[in-house]
């Protein structure tokens, strides 16, 4: 299989990324399922338990819990470790202030059919200015 | 967004840099979210516990803060008034028992500072999550910016306030300007339920509610659930049923027709719509919720931790403790807000608590202080808890086993010394 797949999207916050994908279905609680200062999740309570954020353009159906998750994200800024973008399928204003604050492009899925068809390790264009993100299939 | 005369010159730098910064901050906020005004709001809950924490909100963003910036922010806004009503969620340690918990001083100074520059400020230092009970009561129709999972979720659900989720950082910047973006709960269109949540089962306690909270959660999301059949809960199982919903979800509200202010009947609720799910939580449901929120909970339990405590919450613990005393080698913390304990002190509850050898605290979780905090940790093996978000944060932090259960049955445990 090789190719660009495209996904259109609301634009929240604008700019123009790239970076690799790092994706669940879960919902995330930046307070408490991230280590902001090492860039990493380090909670049992997420499949993404292990993983680096640093970089990644992260994919995940929404926010919740904790109204800290919007200085959580500043943290993992300040420490250099923030993701280039969050790709969400609904919007949680905490997530929206996190990035809105630190200039972090925010996107909204349209449908959830990127979740079948988008892996970790994904080289995802987030073109938030254009409302589109594009992901090159073509390594595998 | 548009802004007014008002506003436009606070975007131009005239009230100052921190003014500056928030308006430009809400702005960027509101831009995101769609909103296309400002409103004026009457209330603000917060966070304002130290000041390296607050001073996060603002410039210079992109790298970590340094002293100069932080005496810098300090300085700055303890010239600044906020415009309205506000107050604080959960502190970082209890401001008489901090040594106590193991704090160091440098930590209860930092803290101290803190007070002292909200009260300049106008802001009540609360450190409280039950701000709706007694401090910060809004009425039905008060535009409001709170943050806190659970008790934005309790304006909107039970008192027919209005407020988005909001975070530490926009909150405060809006206490500072008076104003929130106009989006999402403010709007009449938006306060209408998502989701049905048909409860076919008993709820008998506040545990109870918070299974149906954690259910429900788990699976709306971001929805407005609207709960059937769920008769009424007591305002401690109202308030917890907030606090749970927001572990796994992100609810703004929650509708039980007959007792949230805005659901007359269930049609009324769903304006007109169907709702996109129906979920049944019966016996067999509620049976999993606590099956998950119970981790290994067996044999001896090293601590016993109960939060949030209303004055009526005390009153039932000193009837549960009096003459009473937890087992020895275990630790027993009730934790409670200032002023309800001061209140709890005055009618002679907080003595009988203390007589059986629980550890009464104010101001914050005190769980969450050992989160960051250098201090040694005490033994948390196993955990006996009646808050489904604790047992969630708990067990998460602390890798500990867990007891989820009843107050009575967490009291029982306590004396015992072991489930």
């Amino acid at each position: 299989m090789a190719g660009i797949k495209r996904f259109k999207v609301r634009t929240l916050v604008p700019g123009k990324v790239t970076g690799p994908a790092l994706i669940t279905r879960e919902r995330i609680m930046f307070l408490g399922f991230a280590d902001p200062k090492k860039g990493i999740f380090h909670s049992p309570q997420t499949e993404l338990q292990g993983k680096s954020f640093k970089g990644v353009v992260l994919i995940y159906t929404s926010g919740k819990a904790s109204s800290g998750g919007a200085r959580a994200i500043d943290l993992a800024v300040r420490a250099g470790n923030a993701p280039v973008a969050i790709v969400n399928l609904e919007i949680d204003p905490i997530t929206v202030a996190g990035c809105a604050l630190d200039d972090i492009p925010l996107v909204q899925l349209k449908d959830s059919s990127i979740f079948d068809q988008v892996k970790n390790g994904d080289i995802i264009m987030v073109d938030a200015d254009k409302g589109e993100i594009m992901c090159d299939v073509t390594s595998y | 967004m548009k802004l007014t005369e008002e506003q436009q010159r606070i975007l131009n730098g005239k009230e100052g840099r921190i003014m500056q910064e928030a308006i430009e901050n809400l702005v960027k906020y509101g831009n995101a979210m769609g909103a296309e005004e400002f409103i004026p709001i009457s209330s603000v809950h917060t966070a304002f516990s130290a000041m390296d924490v607050v001073a996060l909100c603002f410039s210079p963003r992109g790298r970590e803060l340094t002293k100069e910036d932080i005496d810098r922010f300090s300085k700055e806004i303890s010239e600044l008034r906020v415009k309205v009503r506000t107050t604080t969620s959960s502190g970082i340690i209890d401001r008489k028992k901090w040594r106590q918990m193991g704090a160091d001083e440098v930590t209860y100074n930092s803290v101290m500072q803190a007070v002292e520059i909200a009260r300049k400020c106008g802001i009540m230092a609360t450190y409280s999550n039950n701000p709706h009970l007694a401090d910060n009561i809004p009425l039905m129709g008060e535009h409001c910016a709170w943050a806190v999972s659970n008790t934005f979720s309790y304006i909107n659900s039970f008192l027919g306030a209005r407020s988005n989720r909001e975070s530490y950082e926009t909150s405060l910047y809006s206490a500072l300007l008076g104003i929130t973006p106009n989006f999402g709960m403010h709007l009449d269109e938006n306060r209408k339920g998502t989701d049905l949540v048909d409860v076919r089962c008993t709820l008998e306690n506040a545990c109870d509610w918070q299974a149906l909270g954690y259910f429900t959660g788990d699976r709306v999301g971001l929805g407005i659930p609207v709960f059937k059949n769920a008769g009424r809960p007591t305002i401690e199982e109202a308030y917890e049923l907030c606090a749970s919903i927001n572990s796994p979800g992100a609810v703004p509200m929650l509708l039980i027709p007959g007792v949230s202010p805005e659901a007359p009947t269930i049609e009324a609720v769903f304006k007109g719509n169907k709702p996109r799910n129906t979920y049944v939580f019966d016996e067999s449901a509620k049976r999993k919720i606590y099956q998950y929120l119970n981790y290994h909970p067996e044999g001896k339990v090293d601590l016993i931790d109960l939060h949030c405590m209303t004055l009526y919450g005390m009153k039932e613990m000193a009837r549960m403790l009096e003459g009473k005393h937890v087992a020895k080698g275990t630790r027993f913390w009730v934790t409670t807000s200032s002023s309800i304990r001061d209140t709890a002190e005055e009618l002679g509850y907080a003595q009988i608590i203390e007589d059986s050898g629980a550890e009464l605290f104010a101001d914050g979780s005190i769980a969450i202080f050992y989160i960051n905090a250098p201090a040694k940790k005490p033994k948390m093996d196993c955990v006996a808890t009646d808050s489904a978000k604790m047992a969630f944060i708990i067990r998460r932090s602390f890798h500990s086993n867990i007891f989820f259960g009843t107050r009575e049955r967490c009291v029982e445990i306590a004396i015992k010394g072991g489930v």
